[in-house]
């Protein structure tokens, strides 16, 4: 069995992690982040340091895998139990083609994870737009028919022009999600409180095992930064938001601006990626290290003298600034989930975005 | 300390895990957090335990695990008292203080010994033992056992002088006993932790409840990690709870004095059959040696297991399983009433088993293992 040198302040890490996990969820919360500290512990999958331009220690990408462990445990103990959750046809819990789609994107990222570049990004791009697509055509309802735009709605009408545009959508969604996990607990922070918000309105036990898997990281990964959701986290969490979203808007439970609120920052975020490049000229796929996650880090970086408390600093930071204002507004009740109102969220976000993006920018 | 790095094997790693969940399975967050504080005080650079001490660890180990005992169990009375759990006042340790100030007292001498080790002599030890039991049963007389059934015994304890001063002798004889058995993996852990659960079980006392819960977690880790021991401080602190508490228990009648007899079996035969032993050699019967019956037992587990805290465990699971064990079978499977004097026929059985085991384990065991140099 391998040795490795493990800091008392790992240590101290660790135990933390599990007496967290532990009062959050009991035993089996512990048994997760007993798994998740075994996972840091293996040679393959290992990130290498610096990748995202933010962790400074080595990890591991497998993450994802947590996670996916997480909710089929979570899910199997909810079944066995008897607990299917008050609407048995809420999304992920029984109804196949969902899983289809958000484990198969989970697959396709885990085989980049465990073989690095052992698919080009055009091919990635392809099989998931595939994998996509069969969701759309055998769940045809998950293609919004109409978003309340007019011209817009007139060209949803046509039910392949509709397909093509959410297909496009999707993929591109899910792509943003892989481009700003980076930091400790950004993506896993959103996907917390959407499966906190789903879960409530939707009552699927495929949301609420969701919830346990990706608080556990959520935990593991802000206190350690040993792992990271790898591709396979952000391919899997990120098709989960997707498809959730999707099903809530379809079911009438939430509005179109209401999701773009919850999902501003890797949307707004990598929107603007593209048109930085696109403005200085770059290659629009080529990965750089000046998203707003990686100002506020170099900001961080100035205040903490932990490189792991400044990293996570900043993914907590902008998950509570983004889907975290959205939550606040959700339990104080102040707007409706299928109001229009939360445009005006949108338009603040949007608003401290520029503001922040601006003010750290001139200070890098 | 914060910035100590040590190597910490993936051996290690899955040791620390199978604890917290076990502690967790049986205790909940409780017994996590006491598992996280026992890991805590195994990191410490100060009373370590030198390896091969009482003839059968062989990995560096802290000896203040008593101390984490007592703390621990502080900690939940504690919290017991400050939720309101603490309402029964009938029991011995939170109606008499005095008995409390006497464990206290106890500790810190073993405490002593376990931080500055051979900084109090022995006979120096046994006189402060002599006179904190002396000032306790002045002060309680109640707890000299008056009926315990035996004849002629019963008249001598009911001298006056007599009375006190062979209660004496019993209290400290028990925690030196108890100080003697502390050597394998789980061994006293083990019996402190199954005697306590009886006590709690019959008298329902939180006091006895917070000792089960710090000393059956302690087992845990003794048993699985081998790197934290009593010590000093936890084999004189808690012997003097557990004689203390049975005495207590049989002046109110909880407990005959045939079933504790067989619930504190090993440390009691065993430390009679070392006296005898070393006086029939002629050897100084305060010098020790390893020859228990925990050391032969050891001696042949570790030919047989190639994990040296394996065989340790093993030497000490056994040992509880077949003493305190069978008072806490016989209890779960109501063989007999714990007030009832037909005990006495159990433990007559496990000084036979003794003696015979004993002579078995003996066999094929070299003499340079029996003594050791002082």
């Amino acid at each position: 069995m391998n040795s490795f040198v493990l800091s008392s302040r790992e240590l101290s890490k660790l135990a933390i992690m599990a007496l967290l996990a532990t009062a959050a969820f009991g035993l089996s919360g512990l048994i997760m982040i007993l798994i998740m500290q075994l996972m840091t512990m293996q040679s393959y999958a290992a990130d290498s340091i610096d990748k995202h331009g933010i962790s400074e220690v080595q990890s591991s990408r497998l993450g994802g895998v947590a996670v996916a462990i997480g909710v089929l445990v979570s899910m199997g103990f909810l079944l066995m139990n008897g607990y299917r959750g008050s609407n048995i046809l809420a999304p992920l819990g029984i109804f196949w083609p969902l899983w289809l789609g958000a484990f198969g994107c989970f697959f396709l990222g885990l085989l980049e994870d465990l073989r690095n570049n052992s698919l080009s990004p055009r091919a990635r791009l392809a099989s998931k737009s595939l994998l996509l697509l069969v969701v759309f055509i055998v769940s045809p309802d998950l293609v919004p028919s109409s978003i309340g735009l007019w011209g817009i709605d007139w060209l949803l009408g046509f039910s392949w022009v509709a397909l093509l545009v959410t297909l496009f959508f999707s993929v591109g969604f899910i792509n943003a999600v892989n481009t700003v996990d980076g930091a400790n607990g950004l993506v896993s922070g959103i996907f917390v409180i959407t499966c906190f918000i789903f879960s409530n309105e939707i009552s699927g036990i495929a949301l609420q095992a969701g919830l346990f898997g990706a608080s556990l990281f959520l935990i593991f990964n802000v206190i350690s930064g040993r792992l990271f959701l790898g591709d396979a986290g952000s391919y899997g969490i990120g098709s989960a938001m997707l498809l959730s979203g999707l099903v809530a808007y379809n079911m009438g439970v939430v509005s179109l601006p209401f999701l773009s609120a919850l999902y501003f920052y890797p949307c707004v975020d990598f929107s603007v990626s593209l048109l930085r490049r696109w403005r200085s000229g770059a290659s629009l796929t080529a990965p750089d290290n000046d998203h707003l996650h990686n100002l506020i880090n170099t900001f961080f970086n100035g205040v903490f003298r932990s490189k792991n408390m400044a990293n996570s600093a900043t993914g907590l930071s902008i998950a509570l600034g983004s889907s975290g204002l959205v939550l606040f507004i959700y339990l104080a009740d102040y707007i409706s989930l299928s109001s229009n109102l939360w445009l005006w969220v949108f338009a603040l976000q949007s608003a401290l975005y520029g503001l922040i993006f601006m003010s750290i920018g001139k200070r890098k | 300390m914060g910035k100590n790095l040590f190597v910490l094997t993936g051996k290690d790693l899955l040791k620390l895990s199978a604890m917290m969940l076990l502690a967790t399975i049986f205790f909940g967050l409780t017994g996590l957090v006491i598992i996280i504080i026992l890991q805590w005080f195994t990191r410490q650079s100060y009373a370590q335990d030198s390896v091969d001490k009482h003839g059968i660890s062989k990995i560096g180990a802290s000896r203040l695990g008593g101390l984490a005992v007592i703390l621990c169990t502080v900690g939940l009375l504690g919290v017991g008292t400050y939720t309101g759990l603490v309402g029964d006042l009938r029991v011995p340790f939170e109606a008499q203080l005095f008995g409390w100030l006497a464990v206290l007292a106890c500790m810190a001498l073993g405490l002593t010994e376990d931080l500055y080790n051979d900084y109090l002599s022995p006979r120096f030890r046994l006189w402060v033992e002599l006179i904190i039991f002396a000032l306790l049963i002045s002060y309680r007389p109640a707890l000299i056992p008056l009926d315990l059934g035996v004849w002629g015994l019963d008249a001598l304890m009911a001298a006056p002088i007599m009375g006190w001063l062979l209660t004496i002798i019993f209290c400290v004889g028990f925690i030196n006993a108890v100080n003697m058995a502390d050597g394998a993996n789980g061994l006293m852990p083990g019996i402190l932790a199954i005697a306590f659960s009886l006590f709690f079980s019959e008298t329902g006392s939180l006091v006895y409840a917070a000792l089960m819960i710090s000393c059956g977690l302690f087992a845990i880790f003794n048993v699985i990690s081998g790197r934290i021991f009593l010590g000093d401080a936890g084999s004189y602190g808690l012997g003097a709870a557990l004689v203390l508490s049975g005495l207590f228990l049989f002046s109110e009648g909880v407990f005959s004095a045939p079933f504790l007899a067989v619930l504190l079996a090993y440390p009691c035969i065993d430390f009679v059959s070392a006296i005898v032993r070393r006086r029939w050699v002629g050897r100084a019967i305060f010098l020790p040696d390893n020859d228990h019956l925990h050391n032969r037992i050891h001696f042949h587990f570790q030919k047989r297991f190639r994990s040296a805290t394996l065989a340790n465990s093993l030497t000490g699971g056994v040992i509880v399983a077949s003493s305190a064990g069978i008072a806490m079978l016989g209890n779960v499977l109501n063989w007999l009433p714990v007030t009832s004097q037909l005990w006495a026929l159990v433990f007559i059985l496990q000084c036979i088993a003794y003696v015979f085991i004993f002579y078995l384990a003996g066999l094929g065991r070299p003499m340079s293992q029996h003594v050791i140099d002082v």
